[in-house]
C-alpha cells in the first residue's frame, strides 16, 4: 500500500501546531521555585559578602538548573544577563509524605548555603569551580520551606540541585519524587 | 476569463484588508525613532530643504521617505533645520510626528502583498493557494516591524517583487527587447534603493539561459541584453541626477567627499546641469566606497553586538532590540524578531528545494512538472547565490539583510507546495492542511505581535517567547 502524501501534508500542519504548543508550554515555567536574583554593585567573593543591590529581579522556575557557562541561563528563559557579582535566593515549599532522610546534591560554581525551615543544613561558603556538595537532612512528614542562597563572583558560573529519598535515584530539584512533592504556588 | 480575474480581485481586496491591519494601521506609532531612522530621516530632510549630501546607500529610498513628509507635512510647526547639519540625528524635536517620513516605506510594504499574491498566482494559477501563500509575507513579524519605519527595505522589496513578477510573467514566452527593458527598469529602481538589489541581475541571466535553450541563440539577444542594461542604467542614473539636482545648498561647510570641481558646481548653482553629472556621480561613488570601508566588521565578542553571521539568518540569528521603554514591571519592545512559523517554513522549503534540485540533476529523479521545477531551480539558485555573495562582505551585516532570500524562501515554499500537491488542491485534506498551516502562521504572528507593535510585556510573558536561545532575545529587567 502506498502512502498518500496528502496525509504527509496534514501531518506537517499538525507538527507545526505541536511545535507551537510545545514551545509555549516549555517556556512557561510553573510557579515551583521563586528565584530572587540580586546584582551587586560591589564584589561578591563568598556567601557572606555584603551585597549592595544594583538590580533585583524575581523569577519563577520549575527546576533548579542553571547550566555551566559565562552567563546565568535557565532552560526555560534562556540567557538572563547576569555574569558576575550576584546572589540568588531560591525559595520553595515541599511536602514530605512521611518522616524521612533526604539527600541533596548541590552542584555549584561558586558557593551556596542551604536552609530548611530557616535552619542552616549545608553550605559551601567560598568560591570554587563547578563541584558537588552533598547535604543530608531529616524531613518530618508535612510541609517545609527550603531556601538555597547561591553566589557568583566572577568567571564561570552555574548551579544544579538534585535530591534523593530512601533508596531512590537522584531527581532534579523541582520535580516530584515518590515521597517528596513540590508545592506549586 | 473575466470571472477568473474578478475572483482574483476579491482575493487581492481581502489581502489588502488584512494587510491594512498587519502593516499599515497606526504605523506612526511609536512616535519615537528607532534603528536607522536617525540616519534616514536626516538624509530625507535634506531633499526637502534642497541641501546637498552624500550617503552610502543609493538615493531613491530616502527620496520617497522625504516625499511622504512633504505630502503629509505633519511637522510644519517644528524647526527641523538641525537635521540638515548632521547625518545622524541624536535628538528629535519634542512632539515630532513620524507619519510623513514613515508613509512610503509602510505604504510600499502594504502594497507588496498584492505583488506577492500576483507572483504566486502566476506560478500556481490558483487563487486560493496564492492567497494563503501570501500569508507568509502578510504575517511576518520581522518584515512588518522593519517596514513600519523610515527605512529602505520595504521600498526595495516592492521593486524586487515587481521585477520578480515581470520575470515570472514573461518567463515561458519569446521575449522582446521591451520585455528586457522593463525588467531592467524594475531592477534599476530596486538598485537605486539598495545596492544588494544587484542580485536581480540573476533574473536577467536566467531569462537569457531559458531563451537560448528554448528558442536558440539569435543576434537579437544582444540587443535585448543592451535593452536590459540600458533600462537599469537609465533609472539608476536618473535617480542620481535627481539627487544632485535637489542638493543645491551646502550647510555648515559640509561638502562630504566633493572634489574641487563639484564645489565649484555647487557655488555656481549648476547641480541640475546635465553636463556636470559625471563629476558629481564620480564623487558620490567614491564616497560610497570609502564609507563601506569604514563600517566596522562583525565582532561577536563585542558586548551588545547587533550584527550576525549570514549563516545563522535562516534560523533567525539574531534578533535586534530596536527600542524599549519600561513602565513599572511592564516593558514595551520593538524587536526585529521574525514569525518563527513562516521562517521555519521558509527554511524547510530551501532545504527541500536543494534536495529536489540535486535529486533531479544528479540522480536523475523524474520531473513531474517541468515548468514548476524550473522555477524551483531558478529561485534556489538565486537564494544560494545571494547567501554566498553576502558571505563575502566583510562589514557587519544584520538580520534584515536576509529579507530578500527570506521572501525567496517563501516563494520556494509555495512552489514546492504546488509541485507536490498542485493536482490535489481541491481535495478536502489538502484544503484543510492549508487552513491549518495558515492558522498557525496567524497565531504565531499574534503571539509575537507585542514585539512588532510596541505592546507591553512583563518578564514572564517575554520569556514565553524565547523559543530558542540563539535568537538572543533579552528581556529588559
Amino acid at each position: 500500500m502506498r502512502f498518500d502524501k496528502r496525509f504527509g501534508l496534514l501531518l506537517f500542519a499538525a507538527a507545526l501546531w505541536l511545535w507551537i504548543g510545545y514551545s509555549i508550554y516549555s517556556h512557561s515555567a510553573k510557579h515551583i521555585i521563586k528565584a530572587t536574583i540580586i546584582q551587586s554593585k560591589t564584589p561578591v567573593r563568598d556567601i557572606d559578602s555584603k551585597v549592595v543591590p544594583a538590580k533585583k529581579e524575581e523569577l519563577w522556575i520549575d527546576r533548579l538548573y542553571f547550566p555551566v557557562g559565562n552567563e546565568l541561563r535557565h532552560p526555560t528563559y534562556g540567557y538572563l544577563g547576569y555574569k558576575r557579582d550576584f546572589v540568588v535566593y531560591f525559595d520553595s515549599e515541599v511536602e514530605s509524605k512521611k518522616d524521612q532522610n533526604v539527600t541533596f546534591a548541590v552542584y555549584s560554581d561558586d558557593g551556596f548555603r542551604m536552609f530548611v525551615d530557616g535552619k542552616r543544613v549545608g553550605e559551601y561558603p567560598k568560591d570554587r569551580p563547578y563541584s558537588r556538595t552533598l547535604v543530608n537532612t531529616y524531613l518530618p512528614k508535612g510541609k517545609h520551606h527550603i531556601r538555597i542562597k547561591y553566589f557568583q563572583g566572577y568567571g564561570q558560573l552555574g548551579i544544579k540541585v538534585k535530591f534523593k529519598t530512601d533508596k531512590n535515584s537522584f531527581k532534579l530539584f523541582g520535580t516530584d519524587g515518590d515521597t517528596l512533592k513540590f508545592v506549586e504556588r | 476569463m473575466a470571472r477568473f480575474e474578478k475572483k482574483s480581485i476579491i482575493y487581492i481586496i481581502a489581502l489588502l484588508f488584512i494587510g491594512y491591519f498587519t502593516y499599515f494601521q497606526n504605523y506612526s506609532y511609536p512616535p519615537k525613532q528607532f534603528w536607522d531612522e536617525n540616519y534616514h530621516i536626516a538624509s530625507a530632510q535634506k531633499y526637502i530643504d534642497r541641501v546637498m549630501y552624500m550617503e552610502p546607500h543609493p538615493p531613491l529610498g530616502k527620496m520617497l521617505i522625504a516625499l511622504g513628509e512633504a505630502i503629509l507635512n505633519p511637522n510644519s510647526h517644528i524647526d527641523k533645520s538641525s537635521f540638515d547639519k548632521t547625518d545622524y540625528i541624536k535628538r528629535f524635536p519634542k512632539g515630532m510626528s513620524y507619519a510623513g517620513y514613515r508613509l512610503f516605506p509602510t505604504l510600499f510594504a502594504w502594497l507588496n502583498v498584492v505583488l506577492f499574491f500576483l507572483i504566486l498566482k502566476e506560478f500556481t494559477k490558483s487563487d486560493i493557494l496564492a492567497f494563503f501563500g501570501s500569508f507568509l509575507y502578510l504575517f511576518d513579524n520581522a518584515i512588518i516591524v522593519h517596514s513600519r519605519a523610515a527605512m529602505l527595505e520595504s521600498i526595495q522589496l516592492f521593486f524586487i517583487f515587481a521585477a520578480i513578477y515581470w520575470f515570472v510573467k514573461k518567463y515561458p514566452d519569446r521575449k522582446s527587447v521591451k520585455d528586457y527593458l522593463i525588467l531592467g527598469v524594475l531592477s534599476g529602481f530596486a538598485l537605486a534603493v539598495k545596492a544588494n538589489s544587484a542580485i536581480l541581475f540573476l533574473l536577467f541571466v536566467i531569462w537569457v539561459v531559458k531563451d537560448i535553450f528554448t528558442f536558440g541563440f539569435t543576434k537579437e539577444k544582444i540587443v535585448q541584453a543592451l535593452g536590459y542594461f540600458a533600462g537599469a542604467a537609465a533609472i539608476f542614473l536618473a535617480v542620481f541626477y535627481l539627487h544632485f539636482a535637489l542638493g543645491q545648498k551646502v550647510v555648515d561647510n559640509r561638502y562630504y567627499a566633493a572634489s574641487k570641481e563639484y564645489k565649484e558646481i555647487l557655488k555656481r548653482g549648476e547641480t541640475a546641469n546635465i553636463k556636470n553629472f559625471f563629476t558629481m556621480f564620480k564623487d558620490n561613488l567614491k564616497y560610497m566606497q570609502n564609507y563601506q570601508k569604514g563600517v566596522p566588521r562583525l565582532n561577536l565578542c563585542k558586548k551588545g553586538e547587533n550584527g550576525s553571521l549570514f549563516i545563522g539568518w535562516p534560523l533567525g540569528i539574531k534578533a535586534i532590540s530596536y527600542r524599549w521603554e519600561k513602565h513599572g514591571s511592564q516593558v514595551q519592545y520593538i524587536y526585529l524578531q521574525g514569525n518563527p512559523v513562516t521562517w521555519m517554513i521558509g527554511l524547510i522549503a530551501v532545504i527541500l528545494s536543494v534536495v529536489l534540485v540535486v535529486a533531479v540533476l544528479v540522480f536523475r529523479l523524474p520531473v513531474r512538472d517541468r515548468r514548476t521545477f524550473e522555477y524551483i531551480a531558478a529561485f534556489t539558485f538565486i537564494y544560494i547565490s545571494y547567501m554566498i555573495a553576502v558571505g563575502q562582505i566583510p562589514r557587519v551585516m544584520y538580520l534584515y539583510h536576509y529579507f530578500i532570500p527570506l521572501t525567496i524562501s517563501y516563494i520556494l515554499a509555495v512552489l514546492l507546495f504546488y509541485y507536490l500537491f498542485g493536482d490535489m488542491l481541491n481535495t478536502m485534506i489538502v484544503k484543510a492542511s492549508m487552513l491549518f498551516i495558515a492558522a498557525a502562521i496567524v497565531f504565531a504572528w499574534w503571539f509575537f505581535s507585542p514585539f512588532t507593535y510596541y505592546k507591553p510585556l512583563n518578564t514572564e510573558e517575554f520569556n514565553k517567547r524565547i523559543w530558542f536561545d540563539y535568537w538572543r532575545l533579552h528581556a529588559v529587567r
